[in-house]
């Protein structure tokens, strides 16, 4: 007799238990997704609301997230201000078994306004720059935050989880002494970037950024504020302009056309540019075209 | 609907002293207010509408304020302050979640969702003004009104098809009250589906039904209908692609004479809106529009109106300028009439005037 399709259909319909088993879960960005899956494996799925290649900052509140969330029985923020659509994608969702986790819990925050915050400072978090997860040492207490949440709505698999957070910390322990060491080049070099989206990145890599395509945080360049910039740039001998993907290359190009700087384009999420697939590659990829453009100043 | 502004002083100076003069953990409702501006000129047109005038207008200062009452629920208000007094436009509360099936329930008033630019305000559209056949239906302001809604989300793999039914007092229909007091109800619901095509790109269609009993003479039935469709493209932050279209259709009884004597006949109205909305750059958009509206009742009669805009948005639309050139003419209307609108919108807080 042959049992090769009562096998197949088996194997397949464990398969299918096995999936639907799995934890539902949904996080504001990429960068998180991609921790969460390391810590939660095959014991969860994970779907994120951005894409990486998306400004995290302006995200459309859309009925298809509602969806996702609808399903899911965690969902991971970003925090510190920055996903605040989530809100309502939780709230159309009307999902009551939902647990929501906030993976900025623990995280030193920089630049946190000592005094009243308004909108003639631009688009400033009143809680701190909510760019935390461009240190891979924030990455770890991001990585216990999940683990925490992930075992308080499975318990059942709470060791596997735990393991699994371990692991993922000696393997990014690992590296962040590889990327230190790597960094050495960069250390105290003066940039500028499109967007305030870089000093949990510069501390830990050791550069510095001076200025700012944007005047004010979200507020479009002006010519007397790139004219300011050029000059900035020229008496500080500034070659590198950092720029996310999507923000516009007008800008950055005339401002490198008249100060010699190169642009390099950072990701500043999982998913934002070729090579950054993950957590880890993320910061590989950071370094490598940071590197590369400092090795190219005269 | 109409209240006079020294009745809701004294609720309006707890929600801003509140705003003031606590710190935000205890600031419960997120405020906000939104001011719309304009300065309008007409030629040629009715009086009614302002003849050959042109004119300064602080049209409208919209105050919202919405925030969770407790994690099941939230509570929402939005204040319509113009030359007339203050309109309640909405007030309601959500049961969020925690209902089978995933219901959610909303009690108050607001805006009916019986089509989709209903449940908008106007300072969500860069044509300024309500589409023709809302306000030939139901009146300037839409349909807004007391009533209960409950919805539920669904999905059809990576779609989401929402259902939504309404029970509510109140309203106007083709300028004929329902009379609350004969204790009539309308009754309405909509079906929408909303489609991700792309990670750029998302399409939404919907079909609405209302019926109710009017109070005027002739009794009966009033029915309609409405299929809205918007698609969406949006490749980068700085540009998008909104299209979108509108139709109605409405069946009523109409008494045959002055006094409501002899036979009454039964009338059919329709109206439909269209438009394109082109984000170029992160600042700016541009677009037309193309509005029609068929009301047999006489003194109204059919009008067409098409229309070309551009806006200006300085900074994450905390304002926004935007100039609306339109022309109307129709067999009711002496000849065909233009107006020119310059608007000013602007946000203090979370709610914003407009979204690309």
């Amino acid at each position: 007799m042959n049992h090769r399709p009562s096998m197949i259909i088996l194997g397949v319909a464990l398969l299918s238990l096995q999936a639907a088993a799995a934890v539902q879960v949904v996080t504001s960005t990429t960068d998180i997704k991609s921790i969460a899956e390391f810590i939660g494996g095959d014991r969860i799925s994970v779907k994120s609301i951005t894409t990486g290649k998306d400004n995290p900052h302006f995200v459309e509140v859309l009925p298809s997230y509602m969806v996702m969330v609808s399903k899911a029985a965690l969902y991971l923020k970003i925090g510190l201000g920055l996903d605040f659509w989530a809100g309502p994608i939780i709230d159309g969702s009307r999902n009551g078994r939902l647990a929501v986790a906030d993976c900025s819990e623990g995280v030193e925050v920089l630049e946190k306004p000592s005094g009243p915050v308004d909108a003639s400072m631009g688009d400033i978090h009143p809680q701190g720059n909510p760019h935390y997860w461009l240190d891979p040492r924030n990455g770890l207490i991001m990585a216990r935050n999940i683990e925490k949440a992930l075992v308080g709505i499975d318990p059942g698999n709470a060791t596997f989880y735990e393991a699994n957070l371990q692991k993922f910390e000696r393997e990014l322990e690992t590296k962040i002494e590889t990327w230190q060491k790597a960094a050495e080049a960069l250390q105290g070099l003066e940039i500028v970037t499109y967007h305030n989206s870089w000093p949990y990145l510069g501390r830990f890599l050791g550069f510095k950024t001076v200025g700012f395509i944007e005047p004010k945080p979200g507020i479009e360049p002006t010519a007397s504020h790139i004219a300011e910039l050029i000059d900035l740039m020229k008496s500080r001998g500034i070659r590198v302009i950092g720029k996310e993907p999507y923000f516009a290359d007008q800008a950055p190009r005339v401002i490198a056309a008249r100060t010699g700087a190169r642009v390099v384009d950072l990701p500043p999420s999982v998913g934002a540019s070729e090579g950054a697939s993950d957590y880890f590659s993320l910061f590989d990829t950071l370094l490598s075209r940071l590197s590369s453009a400092a090795r190219k100043i005269p | 609907m109409k209240k006079n502004l020294l009745v809701l002083w004294p609720v309006l100076s707890v929600l801003v002293s509140s705003h003031l003069g606590f710190s935000q953990t205890t600031v419960n409702p997120a405020l906000s207010f939104i001011g719309d501006m304009r300065l309008s000129g007409f030629r040629h047109a009715p009086a009614a509408v302002g003849e050959n005038k042109m004119i300064f207008d602080f049209h409208e200062l919209e105050i919202t304020a919405g925030a969770a009452l407790n994690p099941y629920s939230r509570a929402d208000v939005t204040l319509g302050i113009s030359h007339g007094g203050i309109d309640i436009e909405e007030a309601y509360a959500t049961l969020l979640r925690g209902l089978p099936l995933n219901l959610q329930v909303k009690a108050g008033q607001y805006r009916v969702d019986f089509g989709k630019l209903n449940t908008q305000h106007t300072h969500q559209w860069s044509w300024v003004e309500r589409p023709l056949m809302f306000q030939r239906f139901f009146g300037e302001e839409g349909l807004d009104a007391a009533g209960l809604n409950i919805s539920s989300l669904a999905s059809l793999g990576s779609w989401a098809l929402t259902l939504s039914g309404n029970v509510f007092s109140g309203g106007s229909y083709w300028g004929n009250s329902q009379d609350p007091k004969l204790g009539n109800l309308a009754e309405s619901a909509r079906t929408s589906l909303f489609a991700p095509l792309t990670d750029h790109a998302n399409l939404e269609f919907g079909f609405s039904g209302l019926t109710t009993r009017l109070g005027d003479s002739a009794g009966g039935r009033t029915t309609m209908g409405n299929l809205d469709f918007k698609y969406k493209w949006r490749p980068d932050m700085y540009s998008s692609v909104v299209l979108l279209a509108e139709g109605m259709i409405g069946s009523r009884l109409v008494a045959a004479g002055n006094e409501g004597a002899g036979e009454a006949t039964r009338i059919t109205a329709t109206g439909f809106f269209a438009s394109l909305d082109i984000q170029f750059h992160k600042q700016y958009d541009a677009g037309a529009l193309m509005d029609y509206c068929r009301d047999p009742v006489p003194g109204f009669g059919r009008q067409t109106g098409i229309g070309v805009f551009v806006g200006f948005s300085l900074v994450e639309e905390t304002y926004r300028i935007g100039l609306l050139l339109r022309q109307d003419q129709g067999p009711a209307l002496p000849r065909p009439y233009q107006t020119v609108i310059l608007q000013l919108l602007w946000s203090l807080g979370p709610h914003k005037p407009h979204q690309f």
